[in-house]
């Protein structure tokens, strides 16, 4: 076995003082003492806006029939007597059936806006809609959990580029678009010798430096990481199968992650929505899947939460291409061995109280970004959203 | 460059394009352009437009402008074959007997000089990129 210059001197290190410490000492000496309440949450970004209604489908429900003539769902697989959820989603009914689901219908905000960026930013940043913040709401979560820490890899997002949502005012997270282009980085030697031989100047050259360096350590660490405990189950050939697959393997190492950030998309179904829609549900309905049975079968299932939310739902009417057009509130989905409360947590949408053919909100999404923070992750959620926003109790 | 969606690409990716900032608020301030993601494409970007390697990162997909079309993997692909070139003639001949350090970089006091010169000494062509591929040239 090849162990590296750098890891020996690690462990030689702790072994020295673990010799003269009493045992819990030398537990915190440990880079990343994992704390015992370590839950994990996972993000799965719907992007373009998922059309809420023809995900869990209101199947007692006339208006709905009527507005949606030629796009309604009709075989949505039942879960209670007046909601059904999409057939493409099959697994999520197996985990409803199971209590690993909830679903808060009718999530969203005062005074929506519907351009996608626009309402992407006010969820990524958990502003009101009439304020413009540059942070992000787990960005500054790691600014308040992660203040000395000395491996920025509390939040990871995979992908190319990094999203506000994961950008503090002194934390920023790492993005990887997989495990292949971490091992490339690791192996920029001429950047590394810059970070190396470098001299110490101004501050702001200092801290561009500081970036690099900790891109490269970073990226060495998360793909020693990532292979440490490589799964070796079978996720789907998809984007968002390798992407799960990855972060079981992070999950399942010993790695400080508290936050995975996903996306998939586009939802933006202005035309010939059931097609497109029923093919990215089949993506996610697949990889979930197996990413759910490698988390159970390894026992963390508990202590893991995936979490779904799109930047806003669609028109209740279909419009003339058989699609649906940008709209408001919809619902967002939890998945987790550790429920307090599961399946639908309210009521389905109002379909016949509408602002100008829009749903409107009931539940306010910074209110489930305040249960996430406090209950989940054990953060400051008024502190990091800026506000009390109360709490809801399925965690 | 030929196509001038890869300009735009390179921007996008940056988070920064030309006349277009984020939210009516304006360009965010302090050190909100740069993350790890962005500072490594910075760093790699001579490399990607000279030629010497591919650029590999995507930019994330805009819906705003793609109404649910797919606009943007007709421009992905352009990107992934954008047609870069360098007149290094010209460059050679403007600016290839100067002080390069002096005239690419405003600051040089904390630049590692052994190792760009390691990087860079093949010619005067890879000493130019050499030079661009270095947090002072981000500066400039």
């Amino acid at each position: 076995m090849l162990i590296k210059r750098r890891e020996f001197l690690k462990t030689g290190a702790l072994a020295t003082a673990s010799l003269m410490l009493p045992n819990f000492l030398g537990a915190m000496l440990r880079e990343d003492a994992v704390d015992s309440d370590n839950k994990i949450l996972v993000v799965l970004q719907l992007s373009g806006g998922n059309d809420g209604l023809n995900t869990i489908v209101p199947v007692k429900n006339d208006i709905y029939f009527r507005e949606r003539q030629g796009i309604a769902i009709k075989n949505a697989l039942p879960l209670t007597d007046e909601a059904g959820i999409h057939p493409a989603l099959s697994y999520f009914r197996e985990l409803y059936d199971n209590g690993e689901l909830a679903v808060l219908n009718n999530v969203g905000y005062p005074k929506p806006d519907k351009s996608h960026f626009r309402s992407m930013d006010i969820w990524h940043s958990a502003s009101d809609s009439d304020e413009y913040w540059d942070t992000g709401w787990l960005g500054r979560y790691l600014d308040e959990a992660c203040h000395n820490c000395n491996r920025p890899t509390q939040a990871l997002e995979v992908d190319d580029m990094l999203s506000l949502a994961m950008k503090g005012r002194q934390q920023k997270a790492f993005a990887f678009k997989s495990p292949q282009r971490l091992f490339q980085m690791s192996r920029e030697h001429y950047f590394q010798s810059l970070a190396d031989q470098h001299h110490h100047d101004d501050e702001t050259v200092e801290y561009l430096y500081q970036t690099m360096g900790s891109a490269l350590n970073n990226a060495d660490y998360i793909f020693e990481k990532s292979k440490a405990k490589a799964t070796a189950k079978t996720y789907p050939d998809t984007g968002l199968g390798k992407e799960l697959k990855t972060v079981a393997s992070l999950i399942l190492s010993d790695i400080n992650t508290k936050v995975y950030y996903l996306s998939i998309g586009s939802f933006d179904t202005h035309i010939n929505q059931n097609q497109k829609q029923a093919q990215l549900f089949k993506d996610i309905n697949e990889a979930v899947e197996a990413f759910v049975n490698d988390i159970k079968a390894n026992g963390k299932f508990e202590d893991v939460m995936l979490m779904t939310f799109s930047e806003f739902g669609r028109r209740v009417s279909q419009n003339a291409s058989h699609g649906t057009d940008h709209g408001t509130a919809n619902q967002m989905f939890f998945i987790s061995g550790g429920l307090r409360k599961k399946g639908l947590l309210n009521q389905l949408p109002d379909l016949q109280n509408l602002n100008e053919g829009d749903l409107i909100y009931k539940e306010d999404f910074r209110r489930v970004y305040a249960t996430i923070l406090k209950k989940w992750l054990r953060a400051d959620d008024a502190k990091i959203l800026g506000r009390k926003n109360g709490f809801y109790d399925f965690i | 460059m030929a196509q001038p969606e890869s300009q735009l690409a390179f921007q996008n990716l940056l988070g920064q394009t030309l006349l277009n900032p984020p939210n009516v608020a304006g360009w965010p301030s302090g050190t909100s352009w740069i993350d790890t993601s962005t500072m490594m494409l910075r760093l790699k970007l001579p490399q990607i437009l000279s030629g010497i390697r591919p650029l590999e990162d995507t930019p994330k997909e805009n819906d705003d402008l793609n109404m649910g079309s797919n606009a943007d993997k007709l421009q992905k692909q352009f990107f992934k074959n954008q047609m870069v070139t360098v007149d290094w003639a010209e460059v050679l001949k403007n600016i290839g007997t100067l002080d390069l350090p002096k005239i690419l970089l405003q600051k040089e006091r904390s630049l590692p000089k052994a190792a760009v010169e390691s990087f860079g000494k093949k010619d005067c062509k890879s000493e130019i990129i050499a030079l661009m591929s270095t947090p002072e040239y981000q500066l400039c």
